[in-house]
Formats: structure tokens, sequence, C-alpha cells
């Protein structure tokens, strides 16, 4: 049932009177006594007219001691905000209101249950009654929770399995590299296959990130540095990886912060990475950093495809990638954006994208000076 | 000049023989180990100047191989770099008690450079 009825008072809850003036029609009596579910109707003034059998059951409550606003305390406590303020979204606009919540049984366990509720209209479109039904889904829903949970663990698992062998594969063209580092071609080669390998190393990466933050395990590890010095070694190294763009460090802040410097780096170099691969057609890549009042602010702006506007929001979704179109040319596994968004977040800051399509795009990060309580 | 000595201690054989080939390219000692069995006794008569582990071998977890190193008056001064695959090497690396952290895959120079700071 739907949490707190929005017209009820207390004086309406004491004149209620329940089913005898209710005339539900005996086929839908017996059919709603027969079916498995919770069944129910509410009248036109959002208070309960009629309950099924099995809602009798399940609760341990009768009609009468559900009556007015007394079924509600089988809402779990965590469940009844959501829920009251959908029902009133629902029964304003008389639209079909549909919830998951849990519902205390008889024995006191609470039970996941979904919930629908239907407006029936008269010819006018006024609404005459509303009627319900609650499914429980409990244990559904405890098993799609237990999949993720496995899932994560063996995206957990996998990528650390996969790391073993790429660790030694590396090795070993490395050990390479030393016996043929007079051999030009065989250098060229085998620099070839190493960046291959460091492209492997993310994606593992990426994933087993993405487990941790699906898990909430994803933990920070603060220290005090000059956010000047990080973005110059992240513009540094990714310098010596790109041939066509120039990685130009504007401004400057002078400022020092309390954050995680290794997962700031990984979020630089996910948004400059990213800006030179979606404009490879520029040559530049402008980053900037300023001092707020209490946050910095940091910068990357490409001059590349840019994103259109009803993609700006989204690019920071889970396996996201702009255009799939043009997929073939931009590959990856469209998590960067997520993590870097998420790690943001954990440090209680904000990231976000202005973008023009065909322009470029500026992508933006806030975090604050100090750590987070 | 004496040689450094340096003891490998990971459950995979094919890093196991990576990390030893690349530190023997620098003329450095090196033992490898494929297990934690009886790593105490084998530190103690090896007597490294470094030792890197793996976090995650059968039998010992890596944290209790270096509580215990680091309790023994005969190899408590020896510097301790835990290497993993996982993500948070560094902050394991620190809880665990150890001197520091190499993650998986690494670069060559990065191993070398960790021995030079550490193995005195």
């Amino acid at each position: 049932m739907p949490a707190l009825m929005p017209v009820l008072d207390e004086r309406l809850i004491s004149a209620v009177k329940l089913s005898p003036k209710v005339s539900l029609g005996d086929d839908f009596t017996n059919l709603a006594e027969a079916l498995p579910q919770i069944v129910w109707v509410i009248s036109s003034a959002g208070l309960l007219e009629y309950s099924n059998k099995k809602w009798s059951e399940y609760t341990g409550l009768t009609t009468n001691e559900s009556h007015g606003i007394a079924w509600t305390k089988v809402i779990h406590a965590d469940d009844v905000e959501q829920s009251t303020k959908r029902w009133k979204e629902a029964f304003n606009k008389k639209t079909v209101y549909e919830i998951q919540y849990r519902l205390r049984r008889t024995d006191g366990v609470y039970r996941w249950h979904l919930t629908r509720v239907v407006p029936l209209k008269n010819r006018q479109g006024k609404v005459i009654k509303w009627l319900g039904t609650s499914t429980d889904i409990h244990d559904q829903i405890i098993e799609s929770l237990d999949l993720e949970r496995r899932k994560n663990e063996f995206i957990s698992t996998a990528s650390h399995e996969l790391k073993t062998p790429i660790t030694t594969i590396k090795g070993f063209s490395q050990i390479l590299s030393e016996i043929f580092k007079n051999d030009k071609q065989a250098s060229y080669y085998l620099s070839k296959m190493d960046n291959q390998i460091n492209r492997i190393t993310v994606l593992v990466n990426d994933l087993l990130d993405v487990s941790r933050i699906e898990s909430g395990k994803l933990n920070l590890n603060y220290e005090t540095f000059k956010i000047d010095n990080l973005v110059e070694e992240i513009a540094e190294d990714m310098q010596a990886q790109s041939l066509h763009h120039k990685i130009i460090v504007k401004s400057k802040t002078h400022v020092k912060i309390k954050a995680d410097y290794f997962r700031l780096s990984q979020v630089m170099t996910n948004l400059i990475s990213n800006a030179i691969k979606y404009s490879p057609k520029a040559d530049k890549i402008v980053i900037s950093a300023k001092e707020l009042k209490n946050s910095i602010e940091v910068s990357i702006k490409d001059f590349g495809i840019g994103i259109s506007k009803k993609n700006t929001e989204r690019v920071f979704e889970r396996f996201y990638q702009v255009e799939n179109k043009i997929r073939q040319s931009f590959s990856g596994l469209g998590l960067g954006l997520h993590i870097s968004q998420e790690i943001i977040k954990r440090h209680g800051g904000d990231i976000w994208v202005e973008s023009i399509k065909g322009k470029g795009s500026i992508f933006k990060f806030r975090i604050p000076k100090q750590r987070m309580k | 000049m004496m040689k450094k000595r340096i003891l490998v201690c990971d459950d995979d054989k094919g890093i196991l023989e990576v990390m030893e080939i690349m530190l023997q390219t620098k003329g450095w000692e090196v033992k490898a180990l494929s297990d934690g069995k009886g790593i105490i006794k084998k530190i103690q008569e090896f007597k490294p100047d470094l030792i890197f582990l793996d976090i995650w071998m059968p039998g010992i977890n890596g944290k209790e191989i270096v509580l215990l190193l680091k309790k023994d008056s005969t190899t408590k001064n020896i510097p301790i770099i835990i290497v993993s695959a996982l993500s948070d090497t560094e902050a394991i690396a620190k809880k665990a008690g150890a001197n520091g952290h190499l993650g998986k895959p690494f670069e060559m120079n990065e191993l070398f450079s960790i021995v030079e700071q550490y193995a005195n």
C-alpha cells in the first residue's frame, strides 16, 4: 500500500467506516481473495476501503487493524519517506504509482514488495478508486544483489589474475629491449609491444576500479601536496606519450591541498588522454588550475570533436562512449570518466564538462583544499 | 664493493623468473622463493639487503611474513617491498608495516631504483 495517504487527517480517519458502503462486486472480491498477492482498494479521498485475505495473512493485521494509517507501521522505516513522496505525486497527478519497499511479515521479518496502484477513472476522468497490489519480490531482489556482489568479486579476481601474465610479458619484453638495445628495428617493435601492454594494463586497472566502486571499496589515501606539482608531473608524462599535441600548462595556484595524489593523477591522466583521443586534428591541450575560496579548480581544454548538449551529462555514465557510431575510431571501455567522477565525488568535489560540438570540450573538476569530514 | 643480495618471493614462477633475470643483469645476487615455507629461516641464512615480497602467497600471507620479520631482531632491519597486482598496493604496504611497494606490472627502471634506494 502507498504510505500515508496525503488527504488523511485524524478526523477523517476516525470518521471512515470500512467495507459496508463499498461495492466492489463478487467477481472482484472472489478474484482478489484467490490471488497470491496482496490486493487492496483505496477511495478517491485516499482512504483504505478494502484489503484481501493475503494482507491479513502476511501482516497479521485484520482489515480493521489496518484501517486509516495504522497499516503504515508495517512499512520499513527507511522506506517510508520515499514511498510517501512518490505516492503524493501519483495521487495529485492521478497517475500509476509503482514502488519497491519492505513490508513487515507477521513474524517480524521484512520482505521486499513491488507495489503498484492504478487509478480507476470515470468517463469524466475523475478518479473513483485506486486499485492496488503488492507482490513479494524479496527472493528476486536478494538474488540480484547476490549476483551483483558475485559479479564484482569476479571482475576483481579476474583483473588481478590478468595482471600476473601481463607482468611477466611486460618483464620479458623489457629484458628483450635491454638485449636488443643496439638493434633499431627490434627496439622499435619492442616499444610498440610495450605500448600495447600498457594499454591492456589500463583496461584491466579500470575494470578493477569499477568493481571497487560498485562494492564501495574505493578508498582514498590522503596526503598533503602542491596541486601544481601533480599537474606538471602528469602533463610531462602525457607529453612524452603524445607526438601531435602540445600540452600547455597555463596557470598555477601555488596551493597545497590534502587529497589522494595517486587517484587525482589517475583523473588528470584520464582527462588529458581523452582530450588527446577526441581531438585528432588539433595540436594542443590547455591545462589550467585556479584557487577558489575553499577549493581548487582544474580544467583541461581540447579543440576536438566536442560533445552535444544532451550527452554532456551522460559521458560520466559507466560504459558510456561519445557517439557510438564512431566507436570504431575511439576505442576503450567507456569507464575512465565514470571512475574519474567517482574519485572526485569521494573527495567531496564535483566534475563536469562544458562543450560545443565540433569546437572542443573543457572538462573541469573542483575539490576542497582540505579533507572533507 | 659487496654485491647486493636480494630475495624475491612470489608464488608465480613467471614473475619470479622475470625479476631474477632483471636483477641479475645488474650483477646483484638473487635468491628466488616461490612459497613462504620456511621463509624466515631462509632469510636468516641468505641475509638479504632487500626483500621483494608478494602479498598473496599460498600457505602464508605476505602481511604475516612482514610481521614475523619485523619482530625478529636478526631480520627487523631488512627493508621489505610489497609487490602486488592490487591497485592500492601502497596502502597495503603501509598497513602491513613494509618499507615500500611495487605495483604489478612494473617498469624495469622502477625495480632498479627501488633497489638503489633501499638496499644499502
